[in-house]
């Protein structure tokens, strides 16, 4: 993402906005089906943010940062996104393509689908936590920045979800193991 | 590796697999068309509106930025804001919820009941207390048990008693009570308030233990007018003000005295003599009924100025011989004053039979007639005439003494109603005669009302004069004889 991209965007060069936005959703899109699970509302999460880039973009002050801008905007609309499905009453788990695509192992499946569970349980926060540092790769102290919450924080927050994904995964082999049906 | 290493590998892949990789191309399409949109609706605000006040480049002001001290006077600001809402809210709710129990706007009558109460010199005595009846709804209210005379304002809101520790006031809302300072051992008796409640007028004690000053003076204010008492040669009877409440007049040995609304600025006026029958609404004429040279007719007098001095009486009207004029009163506007007289058939014999008659006299002397259907008993007469609020109805209160060859008196009531449209009178049925004493209006001039045989009645004035005794169930009442319409 070059910084002259964004500086011609925010000046009002629509050609280099499209640019930006088409370069930018399809990391942003892995982050919101990641934390949202749902890719229905990823995408309208990715419209939201797109939108919102396209009108805030002039306030950005330092070009540099827009990537890390952009997933501030969209873990935004992830929450935004994920209250409107509870208010719904909806609760979407596709796990339809990740299997179809998959020719492993039972024992593999079985792996995933466990981490999939388990990662249905965690928080919202925790589950962006999860995303931006393991999925994006973004260190600890700029999630911290980019979710406006303490370091330390966040590092709680990714101790937790942690453990709670390993603790499935150890049930998972336990069960492989022993032949029996996972709990 | 360590396991901790795995496991975030293991993490990692799972999430780079579990899940579509892109996003659909018509999304980020439908995404660039709805931000140029924005950007258009945006563009056509600025143009409309100028540029937006927050700097483009700089941070909004968010309410957590803020100063902590500015945080918590908003905060203490909107909790005050809400405390208010919820103490308006929950008064209204409480006034919904409270019974219902007499207070104003009602009509109500007051009702005396003797009660056995402590005497200031000790041992027990009995006061006349007083009990408040709602007119409309029956509910009653005791007011007051060890005092005597409460009488309601004008405006129906408090009233004035005199009790044990001398004249106070009783608010009808909350039925709190004051003493009015310097009022301690006030005589019963002569307890009055002006037209619009702004005064009062009692007798006071001062210190010999026996009422010997009267006062008048604004409730709310220590200073009052001291009036001459009867060792000054006063009387106790009273005072009567004009509607605006701007003059105030007393009676002396001397005649009258006229003076301030206040009870200020008194000075005797004797020319007026004790015929004085009524004051005008703005308290510059008096109604006064003086003797025929031959004693056997009267005259009325009005248009006796009292701005700076007092004229002499301008006769208006001379009635036919054994005509007497015994009460006045000037219609609310004071355009009209109507005079009720009584004459004997027969000059010269006392004990014949009486008439009655209602005069309507105009500011420039022309007069109408109309002879009252009342009791025409021979005998010591006396009568009220009271106008109502609309300036179209009145009611004309009769009382006779007559006795009999025992001696024994007995004593007949009646009144009437009279209702005049556009100064003209409706008999027929504008007439009305039941036997009571005293008839009291509403404030609106619609209804009248009066006690009838232990019960009350109310006479609907909607120009038919038909009686429609819509409260009949409130007897017994021992009447004290007061009934206010309050607005």
């Amino acid at each position: 993402m070059s910084r002259s991209l964004v500086e011609r965007a925010q000046r009002g060069d629509r050609d280099a906005y499209e640019q930006l936005a088409r370069d930018a959703a399809r990391r942003l899109f892995l982050v919101a089906s990641r934390i949202l699970r749902d890719t229905d509302a990823a995408e309208d999460a990715v419209q939201q943010t797109l939108v919102t880039i396209w009108r805030d973009l002039a306030t950005l002050r330092d070009p540099d940062r827009f990537e890390a801008w952009s997933y501030r905007i969209v873990v935004r609309a992830c929450r935004k996104e994920a209250s409107r499905h509870r208010r719904l009453g909806v609760t979407v788990v596709d796990l339809s393509d990740s299997l179809a695509a998959a020719h492993d192992a039972i024992a593999e499946v079985a792996l995933r689908d466990q981490l999939g569970r388990a990662f249905e349980r965690l928080s919202l926060d925790h589950r962006t936590v999860v995303v931006l540092h393991h999925l994006v790769g973004l260190p600890l102290a700029e999630i911290a920045e980019i979710l406006n919450i303490p370091y330390g924080t966040v590092g709680s927050h990714l101790h937790h979800a942690m453990r709670a994904l390993r603790a499935a995964i150890e049930a998972t082999e336990r069960v492989t193991v022993t032949g029996g049906q996972p709990a | 590796m360590s396991q901790t290493t795995d496991f975030d590998r293991v993490v990692s892949t799972w999430l780079h697999a579990d899940g579509p990789i892109d996003i659909r191309p018509g999304a980020v399409d439908r995404a660039l068309r709805l931000a140029r949109a924005s950007g258009q609706r945006r563009g056509l605000r600025l143009a409309l509106t100028g540029p937006t006040p927050w700097p483009a480049y700089g941070r909004r002001i968010g309410f957590g930025m803020l100063p902590p001290s500015v945080r918590i006077a908003l905060v203490l600001v909107l909790a005050l804001v809400v405390a208010s809402g919820v103490a308006v809210v929950g008064s209204q709710l409480f006034r919904i919820a409270v019974p219902l129990r007499p207070a104003a706007p009602h009509s109500f009558v007051i009702t005396d009941v003797s009660f056995p109460c402590e005497a200031p010199t000790g041992g027990v005595t009995t006061f006349t207390g007083a009990t408040m009846v709602d007119f409309e709804s029956g509910v009653t209210r005791r007011l007051l048990e060890c005092g005597n005379e409460l009488l309601l304002s004008p405006d129906g809101i408090r009233a004035a008693a005199v009790g044990s520790d001398g004249l106070v006031l009783i608010d009808l809302g909350d039925g709190s009570r004051r003493a009015i300072p310097g009022a301690t051992g006030t005589d019963p008796e002569p307890v009055a308030w002006s037209p619009r409640g702004t005064y009062l007028h009692w007798v006071g004690d001062n210190t010999a233990g026996r009422p010997t000053t009267a006062f008048i003076g604004p409730l709310d204010d220590p200073r009052r007018s001291r009036l001459p008492g009867p060792d000054e040669g006063g009387y106790f009877n009273g005072a009567m003000w004009s509607a605006d409440e701007t003059r105030v007049l007393v009676q002396s040995p001397s005649g009258w005295s006229i003076g301030n609304g206040d009870g200020s600025g008194l000075r005797a006026v004797p020319e007026l003599g004790a015929g004085l029958l009524a004051i005008s609404p703005d308290g510059t004429r008096l109604a006064v009924a003086l003797p025929s040279p031959n004693d056997a007719g009267a005259a009325l007098a009005v248009d006796a100025a009292v701005g700076d001095g007092l004229v002499a009486p301008r006769s208006v009207t001379h009635f036919p011989d054994g005509t007497q004029a015994i009460a006045a009163a000037w219609s609310p506007d004071g355009s009209t004053l109507a005079v009720v007289s009584t004459s004997r058939a027969e000059p010269t014999t006392p004990a014949a039979p009486t008439s009655n008659d209602l005069w309507l006299i105009a500011p420039d002397g022309t007069q109408r007639h109309l002879a009252l259907p009342l009791a025409a008993d021979p005998g010591r007469a006396s009568g009220s005439v009271r106008w109502a609020a609309d300036g179209e109805h009145l009611a004309i209160g009769w009382h006779t003494v007559v006795r009999n060859a025992q001696q024994q008196e007995a004593h007949h009531y009646s009144f009437v109603i009279v209702a005049t449209v556009d100064g003209a009178f409706a008999p027929g049925d504008g007439w009305t005669q039941v036997p009571v004493e005293e008839v009291f209006f509403s404030t609106d001039g619609s209804r009248a009302v009066y006690r009838a045989g232990g019960s009350f009645e109310v006479l609907d004035l909607d120009g038919s004069g038909s009686r429609s005794p819509t409260i009949a169930q409130l007897a017994p009442i021992d009447w004290g004889g007061q009934l206010v319409w309050t607005p």
